[in-house]
């Protein structure tokens, strides 16, 4: 009885030591993808930090700060939200401090990689419930069911491009797709002695048909451009 | 009295011959007119029963959160240990009385240890989430045989979302370090835990600046403010380096090398004495570290665990990193001088080591970062028609005196196969 009354407790200890190092959960807006937490859903950008008040970049340019991103502490939130249009037409720095103005970060282009891993990719005729790529504007967070990656992210492919924190010499010209057969995107290659830096963007948007997927890298747009097809995510 | 005394020793009777029912009457008199100090509190427990109720205290109120554990112990001198069919409950408010574990083990309780009892096994407790009783002062009451030996006061705690029915919270995670605790220069960083329904220390730094404290597994150890696996990676069917080891020697990896089917598939093991993986891209690498949650380093990180292991040079001995002589790794951590400043083995030589760095893939090699070193460096130019690159660190089985602890290369692109990786998190 003794014994089996200190095993019990050793295994109880063993447990909570091992349950505080690698069971660290995340809340349910986001997952847990090898030792981060991601955004479950690209990132709408409110008033507020419980994502109330006006939506931001939902359809036009309106938001609180300017683009260089100096003076958005505490002006607007970044919210991973089901069912809601994810904000576009900010600059890599506005999407910065919209995460960081709630804890979180952008992306590094690695964790973003891992994160995207098995989102199928939509090809050029994308279902009803595949991944966003076929024209028009992007859907809500969330409502295509088969645009979900094996860690359980979605709408990494297509929807929006997504800014990942990584600066690279801007891209001069396109190189074949990582993976030939999947015609991915891939401008990631050159370095250029007359702009740049270029800030990485992820995955494609709404009219990139089979060129957006989760192997699709685009090093040519500065950190200051905007536009309504490029929003984020975030991460911790 | 003699009611109270009838409940009180229910159960009793095979233990005890008339005559000790005489001196149980005697003793219990003595008791009521003067308290020992180790007894319940008021009103005190029978004699022979002799204990402590340790948790709550009779004062001040204590405060509690999460998952409690309700404790004391007790015995009888007479029969060496708690008496066998003790029943021991608790009852907070008016909710149903809860029954408690009796006789697990407390030998401070032992007179070896200066206690009453003769024998070890005098404990009691029960663990109960105290959020589902809800926020607030609550008795609590402690049963002994049926019968209330005492009533103390605690102070409940609840977080703001722990609402009956859903007392039990899923999903949360957060952390602080407190600095200065326990002792001042010292600091202790705390984690929710969802098994505690609280938060519980995660790790207690002896001087560590505040945000860099925190322990690392056994098979990874603290660079900085991160944990870095001690060696090379090798990857197998199960988390814990069992089954089927893949790339040791082939590539015969579960899923694509796009990784997008790798999710639980593969885990990467930091573990001595085994033939490091290779064969496998850094799509494949990543999610290998992923499953395990962990990542791959980035080259700033790989640089600082490297740091301090000494250059093999062209001609190693034995005990030096692998960068000569058979053109196949080593076992993991084989090489005692291979070792960085930080604990790392093997990131010199041995297995070419992807990081998590992309960038635009290298044309060229320029002279190496410090003359003296002859660490090959291949991080120049940008390839207009293939990349991008993950930069690769630290040379090869093979690499000679390129390899080193400044070689970089971005010169692969990430579906080559001929390299290896260690995690990190």
């Amino acid at each position: 009885m003794k014994r089996l009354l200190l095993g019990a407790m050793a295994v109880l200890t063993i447990g909570l030591f091992w349950g505080q190092v690698w069971a660290q959960t995340c809340p349910t807006d986001m997952v847990k993808v090898g030792s981060v937490c991601v955004d479950k859903y690209e990132a709408s950008v409110w008033e507020n930090p419980d994502g109330t008040g006006t939506q931001y970049g939902a359809g036009t340019d309106n938001y609180p700060c300017a683009d260089t991103g100096n003076d958005c502490k505490d002006k607007m939130y970044a919210v991973s939200r089901a069912r809601v249009t994810p904000s576009g037409f900010l600059t890599w720095f506005q999407a910065q401090q919209a995460c960081g103005n709630v804890g979180k970060r952008l992306l590094s282009n690695a964790e973003w990689q891992m994160a995207a891993a098995g989102t199928p990719d939509p090809g050029d005729s994308p279902g009803a419930e595949d991944c966003k790529v076929d024209d028009s504007l992007p859907v809500s967070t969330g409502s295509r069911d088969n645009c979900v990656s094996a860690w359980g992210t979605y709408d990494m492919v297509g929807n929006v491009w997504e800014w990942v924190a990584d600066w690279v010499p801007r891209c001069t010209g396109l190189v074949p797709a990582v993976f030939e057969e999947t015609e991915d995107t891939n401008c990631l290659g050159g370095a250029s002695t007359t702009g740049g830096p270029g800030a990485l963007l992820r995955g494609g948007s709404v009219f990139n048909g089979a060129i957006a997927g989760v192997f699709a890298v685009f090093g040519v747009n500065e950190p200051s451009d905007t536009n309504f097809n490029i929003g984020f995510r975030c991460a911790r | 009295m003699r009611i109270a005394m009838k409940g009180l020793l229910k159960g009793w009777n095979k233990q005890h011959t008339p005559s000790s029912w005489l001196a149980i009457g005697v003793a219990v008199v003595g008791i009521v007119l003067a308290v020992p100090p180790n007894t319940w509190g008021q009103p005190t427990l029978p004699d022979p029963l002799v204990g402590t109720w340790e948790v709550p205290a009779a004062s001040p109120v204590q405060t509690f959160s999460g998952v409690v554990l309700f404790q004391g112990w007790t015995c009888d001198p007479a029969v060496m240990e708690v008496p066998a069919g003790t029943v021991v409950e608790i009852q907070i408010g008016v909710n149903p009385r809860e029954r408690a574990a009796v006789g697990t083990f407390r030998p401070d309780t032992n007179m070896s240890a200066s206690g009453p009892c003769l024998g070890d096994n005098n404990g009691w407790g029960i663990t109960t989430n105290v959020a589902r009783f809800g926020a607030g002062p609550e008795t609590i009451s402690l049963f002994v045989n049926d019968t209330m030996v005492e009533q103390r006061m605690i102070d409940i705690v609840v977080l703001s979302g722990a609402a009956a029915p859903n007392f039990f919270l899923t999903d949360l995670s957060g952390e602080c370090t407190i600095d200065d605790f326990p002792v001042a220069g010292e600091n202790t960083r705390v984690e929710w835990s969802q098994s505690a329904q609280d938060f519980a220390i995660a790790a207690s730094g002896m001087g560590v600046p505040s945000g860099g404290g925190g322990t690392c597994p056994a098979d990874m150890v603290k660079v900085g403010s991160v944990c870095v696996d001690t060696y090379e990676a090798s990857v197998w069917e199960n988390p814990d380096g069992t089954g089927t080891q893949y790339g040791a020697t082939a590539d015969n990896y579960p899923c694509a090398d796009t990784g997008n089917d790798c999710k639980d598939q593969m885990y990467a093991v930091s573990r001595a004495g085994v033939t490091p993986s290779g064969f496998l891209t850094w799509f494949q690498a990543q999610q290998a570290c992923g499953n395990v949650g962990k990542r791959l380093l980035s080259n700033a990180e790989w640089q600082m665990a490297a740091a301090g292991t000494p250059d093999p040079g062209d001609s190693p001995g034995e005990e030096d990193c692998k960068v000569a002589g058979a053109v196949e790794p080593v076992s993991t951590g084989s090489r005692e001088n291979c070792v960085s400043a930080w604990g790392t083995y093997d990131m010199v030589g041995n297995m070419v080591e992807w990081s998590a760095d992309w960038v635009p893939q290298s044309l060229a090699c320029v002279p190496a970062i410090f003359a003296g070193t002859e660490d090959q460096n291949c991080l120049a130019g940008a390839s207009t028609d293939a990349g991008p690159g993950a930069l690769i660190r630290g040379g090869g089985f093979a690499g000679g005196a390129l390899a080193g602890v400044f070689t970089v290369s971005g010169f692969n692109g990430l579906t080559a196969t001929v390299y290896g990786f260690r995690c990190a998190r």
